[in-house]
């Protein structure tokens, strides 16, 4: 039998609390295996956003622990595009690799690349204010790629994106984790996008606890997963998990 | 359009006012004529321009000790509450306080061998609140995503200031310094009167001075310079203002 790797990230018993006392999550516990893609549902506000901030280390946990044994930094993709909008796409994505004291040749590579990723090769010199809102998403996405993290979290990164442009996009982000094995985290409201992407969904429910964790059946075939029948089921079991009918996914 | 029409309407007050007080003979000592005014403008006119550098030179200092001070306390109140709460009653006593109450013990202070380190003080004290009430409402309004960012990509205390901080809360620094820098020509002008004369040689002792001898064409002159400077610092702040935030800045949207 094969060894279990080890977990890259392990909560346990974690309760984060607001300023105002409002409890987000609750005694919740998980291990994410190194090199795993988990998807993360529920419903809006249920904690989703909470969970990834308390993991990046932003939000101390009020009890229970978080630990990271993966090396290397952390990217997060906020909900909300978050750039500096005095700075252009180029520099805005270049910023953390420039604190990180990075050659500027290797800066210039890591960008590039990164935005040619995105689509965004040819708005380099542009400023936010002149993007559109899925355009200053793609940019966040970018700005964490860039820095080749050992975990990635991403909270709804494409839902403001049109379904071509996010297909794409969900094909780049399995190919990329594919070749550099980031634990990733990847929140949405997709059901479709969770069973598509994850090999794991973890399903959490209103009071900030995870209700169900899904395993999503191996890939066969990858160019036509989402024709396959084993898509659809999983697409199903996601959708019941959630309290909806399965029926529209079989 | 623009500079045609107030110019037509300064005109037409300029000819009124010259044509009113020849009409009703009102002795020049107490309304001069705008040709008196201009004339005696031309007479004393290095004079004029000297004492306009020495109010320039304290409203400049006081303005610069106003920007770095409100910026400086702004970053401190910001970044540790226990500093806010510490100073921030004394700030607003002096803010408060009538500055020409304080004008004279200041002066005895400092003494009267540095008047214009004193009259850079009061005129300091002046123009720094707005500088520091807007820059700390700067400063508090970025986004907490923003500063999450940072935390993220482990900036230091000094980056995070400079890709950050100052750079997000730029519009509402200078909109604080805009203010600031009128109040500082206030500010210079009421220490120059609290100085006296004999000690200041500013504008503003020009103004007393003329007042002394009713030579009140030069009077008006020396107003006329006062606005002229406070005209002139208003326009550089507003183009500083547009240099800094027109590339990025909604409120210079093209
Ligand atoms: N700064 C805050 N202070 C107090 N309560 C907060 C704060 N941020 C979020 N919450 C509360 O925590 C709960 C979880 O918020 P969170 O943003 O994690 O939800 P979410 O699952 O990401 O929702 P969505 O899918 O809409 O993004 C919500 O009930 C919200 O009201
Ligand atoms: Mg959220």
């Amino acid at each position: 039998m094969a060894t279990k790797p080890a977990p890259a990230l392990k909560l346990d018993n974690v309760t984060i609390g607001y300023d105002n006392g409002y409890q987000a999550l609750r005694h919740l516990s998980h291990a994410f295996e190194a090199g795993s893609f988990t998807a993360l549902v529920g419903p809006s506000g249920c904690g989703k956003s909470t969970l990834l901030r308390a993991v990046a280390g932003l939000l101390p946990a009020s009890a229970g622990t978080i630990e990271n044994h993966g090396k290397g930094d952390i990217g997060l993709v906020f909900q909300e595009p978050t750039l500096l909008a005095w700075r252009s796409v180029y520099d805005n994505v270049a910023l953390p690799l420039k604190f990180a004291k990075l050659s500027s040749a290797e800066i210039q590579s890591r960008v590039t690349h990164a935005l040619e990723m995105v689509g965004l090769a040819d708005r380099a010199s542009a400023l936010p204010r002149h993007l559109s809102g899925g355009m200053k998403m793609r940019v966040s996405l970018a700005r964490a790629l860039a820095g080749r993290p050992q975990t990635l979290l991403l909270d709804e990164p494409f839902a403001a994106l049109d379904e071509l442009t996010r297909f794409r996009l969900d094909d780049d982000l399995r190919h990329i984790w594919q070749q550099e094995k980031p634990t990733i985290i990847f929140v949405t409201h997709s059901v479709t996008e969770a069973a598509y992407l994850a090999q794991n969904v973890l399903v959490m429910n209103k009071n900030g606890d995870i209700a169900q964790e899904i395993a999503m059946p191996m890939r066969q075939d990858a160019q036509n997963f989402r024709a396959a029948p084993a898509y659809h089921q999983a697409c199903a079991a996601i959708s019941e998990a959630l309290g909806h009918h399965a029926a529209a996914y079989l | 359009m623009r500079y045609f029409l107030p110019l037509i309407v300064g005109c037409a007050l300029l000819g009124f006012w010259e044509f009113y007080v020849a009409y009703a003979e009102i002795p020049k000592f107490v309304l001069p004529p705008p040709s008196a005014i201009g004339a005696a403008l031309v007479d004393n006119f290095a004079g004029l321009i000297d004492a306009s550098l020495v109010t320039l030179r304290i409203t400049g200092f006081a303005f610069f000790w106003a920007m770095v001070s409100g910026l400086g306390l702004a970053v401190l109140f910001t970044r540790a509450r226990a500093v806010e709460l510490a100073f921030y009653p004394y700030v607003v006593t002096l803010q408060v306080t009538p500055v020409v109450a304080i004008a004279p013990l200041i002066l005895i202070w400092v003494g009267f061998d540095n008047v214009e380190t004193a009259m850079v003080i009061i005129a300091w004290i002046v123009a720094f609140f707005p500088v520091l009430s807007n820059s700390v409402q700067g400063l508090r309004s970025i986004d907490g995503q923003l500063h999450d960012l940072m935390t993220l990509s482990r900036a230091n205390g000094w980056q995070r200031l400079l890709y950050l901080e100052i750079p997000a809360a730029l519009p509402a620094i200078l909109t604080g310094a805009k203010i600031s820098a009128g109040l500082a020509l206030i500010g210079a002008v009421v220490a120059e009167f609290v100085a006296g004369s004999g000690a200041s040689t500013g504008l503003a002792w020009r103004i007393i001075e003329a007042g002394n001898r009713l030579e009140i064409a030069t009077m008006f002159a020396a107003l006329f310079l006062l606005s002229v400077l406070g005209i002139g610092i208003f326009y550089l702040l507003s183009f500083v203002e547009w240099l800094a935030l027109r590339r990025w800045h909604e409120s210079f949207q093209d």
